[in-house]
């Protein structure tokens, strides 16, 4: 009995597989569309006032506007400009940084200790050093968002070097492969996963670090809007930012997520 | 031509291996055989050069293994080890001479019955189908002596007996010498010239037996039945 009914419900999951992802997806979006109607009615019936939590259709309505008029395009744009720039050095100093110390155990016990205590300073204490080396432009921001799109990268890759198969390292020494050509095609593609794991984890701290360089010292980027939300007190603009913060962060992850399945496609 | 000599190898505390002789001659398929744990992976991976650390005398072709004798060895591991991200082709190139064509490795790939799948990767293949891309990758090196770690455990009953044969076909082609460590007191008797049995605990050759029974071999010739007699006795079974 107990055999059938396994073997009809597998064939019931396989079966449903397709509209499955479907109803999951859809299941996704029910709390946060209830989380919606919730906030709409608690502020329609008066248990926020409006000055503190704006109407869901507020916001949007803001939003619209300043996309309408354009000025939400240009702290979009240099906010994104920011994050792809200091992912950019980010990255790839860490995967120069990675590769080093997971290959060279001389130059692992020359830097990890630094990099390992160093990744556990709050990304704010960095801000007012780096405006008075880098001065209020975007060398500063871009430098410090780097400097959080760094360490998950270098900790990942230099593990993930480190750590390649001890089994595929006994065939390469077996069959006397090249030190080139073991790196091109036993120990990268093997640190690969870890590289990628990094990035991912990379593009999301770099979210984190444009927040604070913005909010302390920008004129311009979502993060300024976020702040200038505050001193005007204007709810909507704050909420409209952290939306953003939100749709943005998704969309980079996706995105990495996407390059990820496609280069670890083993 | 493998010469072991007073191969003793400790690890820390537990002694792995003591005073074992062995020679394997040009050519000559040697079946190494004991019960787990008595060091036979050890005297393989010895012989690989991947254990440095030993005492007595590892010679391949006259040369000490810790002195680049063991360059001339292929090892062709319990699991298959191929590089998931690499077609097999490619998986085959990695020990080849670094002027080898496609063609010559597609040939390779051939003899072990495996065309048609130069370019898939090692996660559409099947146990038995991959542990052969493991085959062809150990013959490319062009080996003095191909070293086999329990090649077939893994594999169910049917597919090692087919393994089995492609192991025979290919031996009898390249003319290289191929040592077999199994703990499948058959399969020693049925495929080697010259069965070596290590006792456990230290692992020492507990006797030597050759095979002379003509090949292609009936798996239920007599003389196969007394060998593997022979070996069981050996193990004190």
């Amino acid at each position: 009995m107990a055999t059938v009914d396994e073997r009809s419900r597998r064939w019931l999951d396989r079966q449903s597989v397709p509209s499955l992802e479907w109803l999951r997806l859809v299941l996704g979006l029910v709390v946060p569309t209830i989380l919606v109607v919730v906030w709409h009615l608690l502020v329609v019936t008066g248990v926020f006032s409006t000055h503190q939590l704006p109407e869901p259709l507020t916001v949007a309505t803001t939003l619209y506007g300043m996309a309408a008029t354009g000025e939400l395009w240009g702290h979009v744009f240099i906010t994104l400009q920011r994050v792809a720039l200091g992912v950019l050095f980010g990255v790839t100093v860490g995967i120069v940084f990675g590769t080093a110390t997971g290959l060279f155990s001389l130059v692992s016990d020359l830097f990890d200790p630094l990099f390992q205590s160093m990744k556990n300073i709050p990304s704010l204490a960095w801000v007012p050093l780096f405006l008075l080396w880098f001065g209020i432009g975007e060398g500063a921001k871009v430098a410090l968002i780097a400097l959080g799109a760094f360490f998950p990268v270098y900790l990942n890759l230099s593990t993930g070097i480190r750590n390649v198969d001890d089994e595929l390292r006994e065939v390469v020494e077996v069959y006397d492969v090249g030190w080139p050509t073991a790196l091109r095609n036993v120990v990268f593609p093997a640190a690969l996963p870890s590289l990628l794991v990094g990035i991912r984890g990379g593009v999301g701290l770099a979210w984190m670090f444009v927040v604070a360089a913005e909010l302390i010292a920008a004129s311009q980027g979502i993060g300024f809007l976020l702040s200038d939300g505050r001193t005007l007190s204007r709810p909507d603009i704050i909420i409209g930012s952290i939306l953003l913060f939100a749709f943005f962060g998704n969309l980079s992850d996706l995105g990495v997520k996407a390059i990820q399945r496609r280069v670890v496609y083993w | 031509m493998l010469d072991v000599q007073n191969l003793t190898k400790r690890y820390d505390d537990t002694i792995a291996l003591t005073d074992v002789d062995f020679t394997a001659a040009p050519g000559e398929f040697v079946a190494v055989v004991g019960p787990s744990g008595c060091g036979k992976s050890t005297l393989l991976r010895v012989l690989a050069g991947l254990e440095p650390d030993f005492d007595g005398r590892v010679t391949v072709n006259d040369t000490p293994v810790d002195d680049g004798g063991s360059a001339d060895v292929g090892v062709v591991f319990q699991d298959p080890r191929l590089l998931p991200w690499a077609t097999v082709r490619e998986n085959v190139r990695l020990a080849a001479p670094d002027d080898a064509s496609d063609a010559e490795i597609d040939d390779l790939l051939e003899r072990v019955g495996l065309e048609g799948f130069e370019t898939a990767l090692p996660g559409e293949l099947s146990g038995g189908m991959a542990q052969r891309v493991a085959l062809a990758r150990g013959l490319a090196y062009e080996p003095e002596a191909l070293l086999l770690d329990e090649p077939f455990s893994a594999l169910d009953a049917l597919t090692k007996v087919e393994q089995q044969a492609f192991l025979l076909e290919v031996w009898h082609s390249v003319e290289a010498t191929v040592v077999l460590v199994t703990h499948d007191v058959e399969e020693a008797a049925y495929l080697a010239d010259r069965v070596v049995v290590l006792g456990s605990q230290p692992g020492t050759v507990v006797d030597r037996i050759d095979v002379d029974v003509e090949r292609p071999r009936e798996r239920t010739d007599e003389r196969l039945l007394d060998v593997r007699e022979r070996i069981t006795t050996a193990l004190g079974l």
